[in-house]
């Protein structure tokens, strides 16, 4: 006997109402927008509305349904027509449609998905657990408000999670897994009472009774049901409520064979004006309650008026199952009056009945008083009864498996994530920690590289300087030894070939040479021109000693080489002057440096400046050496970075020298560098 | 009765000696009452020993002396000059006639002062018939100075510097390019000494803050090397 007193449709009008609220509310678009976007919803939400309309006929209202998935089609808000969807869903569902319901259900569903819009995925996990609740099939309804649960404690919609607990807790009692259910209820109503939500407490209560009743253990189950009813106190729509309560407390003291206490119970339910319009199945079912308490107590009178009443009432509302119920009460009372004809016709029938609608508690029922009551058939009833029983044990058991697997699997997954994210925070505090220290090691490396570039790049300077150094002795060792050679050649001509000829005119004037006067003045002349001869070859050797004079000194010999080479490279004219500068005196750090920053200067004109002339010119003057390094070129602007190294170079090399370096350019007339650097007076002091 | 004179030329160079032989022969034929006993030395060597032999007994007359010769084995002798010098001491008497092709104006100075020869002749200037007048003036009536030292003598003359021998020597040696750090060697003086005389020299000759170059340039204007 169904005893669920609160059928979820309540419930699902309820969230429905809200979530249309919700909708209205939460479709804020642009205002130019709004008009149109209002007339659309309104379109849908009429044609939802006709849907809804009890009033209209059947197909009337199916053909609303569908014209408003029609309008929803052409809905571009993707959240709007989401909610339109789950909306048109459910009326699917309560139009009994169920091809379109798992149509639109699906396709709410995939685009809550695509929106993730987790309240949407679960609320059509709610529609598809009724669905399958509906059509009993226990498992899937199950998995379903498991999945709505989840996803309403996914957003933290405490009191949705709440109604599938409750709904969950109503399967697990269908399978008759009470204790399972116990759990459920118990979690819902923590929920419940601390949102204050009565109405679902008086539920709960009310379940958590029908739960105690099954397991026998009915002083609970009064107590809870007596909880329920003090609960209604505060509940504002009561209905039926209270009598429907009153039923099944009544139904527990009969199962606990107080039928003193059931009847009064069922009699205070009976006791309600208009019940019979307002439910008028509750008054059957209570007339009939009422009845067989009755006759288990032993009290007959008006029993099998009131069956036959009971019966009338559910026959004429094709209430199948309370036929089923009036028809197995009708047999028994027959049994115990011996009227077994009519006894076994009863019970019969109600067998047939349960078996068409596929209620196997029934058809249970009816088996077992089948195999007590025809004798002749004893054997087959009790061991289709047996069978019947066994299988549907299984089936049941097969069912309370599965929903623990669910929440097994559940349960194994969230501990899964757990340990995933466990590994996740794991793994992202080592990479940080990995990148910490390879960025440490990184830094390290390249600092190490740095100050082993800064090293090295002290042995390049100075092994340039050496370099330099080097190149300064070769060249005047190489001049040296050129000025040698010179002096070597100036003298032997001076010395040995001059001495010589001089002996041979000498000698040759000293000849008496006898002839005519013609030859004698020949003679003469030839002897004047040897004179000649060595008056060239003293010049010749004056001049081989000269060189010597005339020969630069090193330093500007090696800048003019360095000019020479640079100035191929772009084609400039290079002029270099050297004005007063001793260079003898001048020490070779200076000179390095100058070399260099003279090296750093001609690079740029080369590179940057396009100059066609170039003037050096070393000065000294009071006690500093002064070089300036002029060109024509293009020029460039004070603080552009091209130059800038290069810049940095001569600045520091200056500045290593104690001197001043100064920088003028002016674009497309051509730059002039200016370099002061005293002279150490070393020398001078010494001397002084 | 005749008058006979020694001389020795040293030279060598064998030409040279026979052109000196056939000058002093043309010579003796225009001198009345002369005879001349030659002798000549081709090295230093044979050169020192000769004056050495005749100091001990009538000496030399004339002398002609090359400066350009080879050092002498013993190394003591570099040059016609230390003969010059050494003849002086031995020989007061002899005349000397320094015949050379040198003539730069620091060596010519230098021997001028060192030998004070009676004849001074740059070969170079001279041809037989002056040659034959050298040995001539310088027997009756020295000295003779062939052209180019004359020349030099008078520049120095009519210059207001006064340079000592240091100086001189300060100049040839940069002239002919010996480095500052070698000077010491070659000069009684320190690094700073020269220096500071350098800068003096550079202070006469007006040419301060100049490289040595000008002032070498400068001294070989005035006549000085």
């Amino acid at each position: 006997m169904k005893t669920r007193p609160t059928p979820n449709k309540l419930l699902f009008q309820l969230f429905f109402l809200a979530l249309f609220t919700f909708s209205i509310i939460g479709c804020h678009t642009p205002n130019q927008d709004i008009v149109a976007k209002i007339a659309e919803i309104d379109s849908i939400s009429i044609w939802i509305q006709n849907a809804k309309n009890v009033s209209l006929d059947f197909r009337n209202r199916k053909q609303s349904l569908y014209k408003a998935y029609q309008q929803n089609n052409f809905q571009k808000n993707d959240s709007v027509k989401n909610s339109n969807l789950a909306k048109i869903a459910y009326e699917g569902y309560e139009l009994k449609d169920s091809v379109f319901f798992l149509k639109v259900n699906l396709e709410a569903q995939k685009l809550s998905i695509k929106l993730r819009d987790t309240f949407g995925i679960a609320d059509t996990h709610w529609s598809y657990g009724m669905y399958y609740l509906e059509n009993e099939l226990y498992d899937s309804a199950y998995y379903h408000y498991y999945e709505a649960y989840k996803n309403f404690q996914g957003i933290n919609h405490e009191y949705f999670a709440g109604k599938m607990l409750y709904n969950m807790a109503i399967i697990q009692q269908d399978v008759k897994d009470y204790a399972g259910s116990e759990i459920l209820i118990f979690q819902a109503i923590s929920i419940f009472k601390k949102l204050l939500k009565n109405d679902d407490l008086y539920r709960c209560y009310n379940l958590l009774g029908t739960v105690f009743k099954h397991m026998q253990e009915y002083d609970k189950a009064i107590m809870y049901h007596t909880k329920a009813l003090e609960n209604l106190e505060n509940v504002k729509q009561k209905g039926t409520y209270k009598e429907s309560s009153l039923n099944n407390l009544g139904l527990v003291y009969q199962n606990k064979r107080d039928y003193k206490k059931a009847i009064t119970n069922f009699n205070k339910a009976l006791g309600k004006r208009d019940l019979k319009v307002q439910d008028i199945n509750l008054y059957s079912k209570l007339i009939d309650n009422l009845a067989y308490t009755k006759f288990l107590s032993g009290d007959t009178v008006n029993v099998l008026q009131d069956y036959n009443k009971s019966l009338l009432i559910r026959d004429s509302l094709g209430y199948i199952s309370g036929v089923i119920t009036s028809k197995l009460h009708l047999a028994e009372f027959y049994a115990k009056y011996e009227v077994l004809d009519k006894a076994i016709l009863n019970a019969d029938e109600a067998h047939k009945l349960a078996e068409d609608v596929n209620n196997n508690r029934d058809v249970l029922a009816s088996l077992l008083l089948l195999s007590k009551l025809d004798t002749k058939n004893a054997p087959s009833y009790f061991k289709n009864y047996a069978d019947l029983s066994d299988s549907l044990q299984i089936v049941e058991r097969k069912i309370r498996d599965k929903f623990t697997r669910i929440r097994f699997e559940t349960d194994e997954y969230i501990e899964k994530t757990e340990m995933l994210s466990a590994q996740k925070m794991i793994i992202s505090i080592g990479s940080f920690v990995a990148l910490l220290i390879l960025s440490l090691l990184y830094f390290l490396n390249a600092q190490r590289t740095k100050n082993k570039e800064l090293v090295f790049e002290k042995e390049q300077q100075k092994s340039n300087e050496e370099i330099y150094s080097l190149m300064l002795k070769q060249q005047s060792s190489l001049e040296e030894g050129r000025l040698k050679e010179r002096q070597r050649i100036s003298e032997d001509l001076h010395d040995g070939v001059l001495g010589k000829i001089f002996g041979t005119r000498l000698a040759l004037g000293f000849l008496n040479i006898n002839g005519d006067d013609e030859t004698i003045a020949k003679h003469k002349l030839y002897v004047d021109e040897l004179q000649n001869i060595e008056k060239e070859i003293r010049t010749i050797s004056h001049e081989l000693k000269n060189e010597i004079l005339s020969s630069q000194t090193d330093f500007i010999k090696i800048v003019e080489n360095l000019l020479e080479a640079q100035s191929k490279i772009s084609n400039f004219k290079y002029k270099i002057i050297n004005n007063n500068a001793a260079w003898d005196s001048i020490g070779n750090k200076i000179k390095i440096n100058f070399y260099r920053i003279i090296q750093e200067a001609i690079q740029n004109i080369n590179k940057y400046s396009k100059a066609k002339n170039v003037k050096i010119a070393f000065d000294l003057i009071e006690n500093s050496v002064c070089l300036t390094i002029e060109d024509d070129g293009v020029g460039f602007e004070a603080g552009s970075k091209n130059n800038g190294i290069g810049l940095k170079n001569m600045r520091s090399r200056v500045s290593k020298l104690n001197g001043n370096f100064n920088i003028e350019s002016v674009t497309d007339k051509g730059t002039t560098i200016s370099i002061f650097v005293p002279v150490e007076p070393d020398n001078y002091e010494k001397s002084l | 009765m005749k008058k006979v004179y020694k001389v020795l030329l040293i030279d060598d160079h064998p030409i040279i000696l026979e052109v000196y032989k056939m000058a002093i022969k043309k010579a003796s034929l225009s001198i009345e009452n002369a005879a001349f006993k030659i002798e000549t030395a081709e090295n230093s060597d044979i050169a020192l020993q000769k004056i050495a032999i005749a100091s001990k007994s009538d000496g030399f007359d004339i002398i002609f002396l090359d400066i350009k010769l080879p050092p002498s084995s013993d190394g003591e002798i570099l040059s016609g000059e230390d003969i010059g010098v050494e003849i002086n001491q031995l020989l007061p008497n002899a005349k000397i006639i320094i015949s050379t092709t040198f003539n730069d104006n620091y060596r010519v100075q230098n021997i001028l002062k060192n030998v004070n020869p009676d004849g001074f002749l740059i070969k170079n200037d001279i041809d037989t018939d002056e040659l034959v007048e050298a040995i001539k003036t310088v027997i009756f009536d020295p000295p003779y100075y062939s052209k180019s030292v004359i020349k030099l003598l008078r520049k120095q003359i009519s210059s207001d510097y006064l340079l000592d021998k240091i100086d001189r020597q300060l100049l040839h040696e940069l002239s002919i390019g010996t480095k500052m750090k070698d000077l010491p060697d070659v000069l009684p003086m320190s690094i700073a000494g020269i220096e500071r005389r350098k800068r003096q020299l550079k202070e006469m000759f007006n040419v301060e803050d100049c490289e040595d170059r000008e002032l070498i340039l400068k001294a070989k204007e005035m006549g000085f090397i």
